[in-house]
């Protein structure tokens, strides 16, 4: 009696959607009636709305992409760290930790989910002649399925 | 969310000195230029300036005297209880049933005039505010937004900023977290 096994290693190993790309924009906030640069048309409104200086000038704008469980660290004006980590990802809501270092010291950390695309800005922190803002936007990067292991074939 | 919609809640506590020193030059920094804001603390300090005038009570050097001179002239009377009270009592009475009567006066005005002010605090720290600002946090704290629908959710928010301030916008899909400086307040 030939007894057929067959195994089939399903796809527990996938990868979906493993990716989110985080977006950095340090902004320094003045009251020095400079206007707001042009480089932050996309962030401008939600500036003039939130917030009520005269001047808003993108410092520096940093993009990486990285995976959830992968921490990401960022260097910001004023000698600070951002660092980044997405934890999970639940339909369109990104998970994220977030902690940022004044040299060696965390300022702030907070765990917080936010939608695909969303803005959170962390304000506050003096820089040069104004505040600094730094708005952080995590896009979800969606990836095909692989699957990572080999199905096993039944042994005749 | 306009900047005068999270001052104008502070307005009553910085001029009563009751606000934090980073909170307090926030207020003082946005008063600053801001007309209306300005305005509105001119108000407040108007408003406890003539309270304090109002509940100020009159000089009436002569009254207990004029009030004990007719009292011989006229017969005990049964309080509405049924006791009859000695005359020193009467002009104890006197004067306070007239103060609780001004007192009442003042107390009726205030509630009216706190009426429109709380209303528009309460509307201006409803949606819009995942937490007001609060002292520094060493544990962390659950912050959650109530609305179902909501964009952002934070779960800890650890920091040693002096205070924190977090609003949000749902229909800009953005969250704002600001923490002052130590040393300047704010700007």
């Amino acid at each position: 009696m030939v007894l057929l096994v067959t195994l089939a290693v399903s796809a527990a190993a996938q990868h979906s959607a493993g990716a989110v790309e985080v977006r950095i924009n340090s902004v320094l906030a003045s009251d020095t009636n400079k206007g707001c640069d042009a480089s932050l048309r996309a962030l401008q409104r939600h500036l003039e709305r939130l917030f009520h200086f005269t001047t808003y000038h993108l410092v520096s704008h940093q993009d990486r992409q990285t995976r959830f469980g992968q921490l990401v660290e960022f260097d910001l004006p004023g000698g600070r760290i951002l660092q980044i980590e997405p934890i999970d990802r639940d339909g369109d809501m990104i998970h994220l930790e977030v902690t940022l270092f004044e040299g060696d010291q965390p300022l702030m950390t907070t765990d917080f989910k936010i939608i695909s695309g969303g803005v959170l800005l962390v304000g506050g922190p003096r820089y040069e002649q104004g505040a600094l803002i730094i708005s952080i936007e995590p896009l979800a990067v969606d990836e095909p399925s692989i699957p990572t292991q080999p199905v096993a074939r039944p042994a005749n | 969310m306009d900047r005068c919609d999270f001052i104008n809640p502070l307005l009553s506590a910085y001029h009563d000195g009751e606000l934090a020193e980073a909170e307090s030059t926030l207020v003082k920094t946005h008063v600053v230029d801001c007309p209306s804001c300005s305005q509105e603390l001119l108000d407040l300090g108007l408003v406890g300036h003539e309270l304090r005038q109002l509940l100020a009570p009159p000089e009436l050097p002569d009254f207990t005297a004029a009030v004990m001179a007719r009292l011989p002239a006229h017969p005990p009377r049964r309080a509405w209880l049924g006791r009859v009270r000695p005359p020193e009592w009467s002009a104890g009475w006197m004067a306070g049933l007239s103060f609780a009567s001004a007192a009442l006066a003042v107390g009726a005005w205030i509630i009216l005039l706190m009426g429109g002010r709380a209303s528009h605090a309460m509307h201006a720290t409803s949606s819009n505010f995942a937490a007001a600002a609060q002292p520094a946090i060493s544990q962390p704290q659950t912050v959650a937004a109530t609305d179902q629908d909501s964009q952002a959710y934070i779960s800890r928010l650890e920091t040693k900023a002096p205070s924190v301030a977090v609003w949000s916008e749902p229909e800009n899909k953005t969250t704002v977290i600001w923490l002052p400086d130590e040393d300047s307040g704010d700007n």
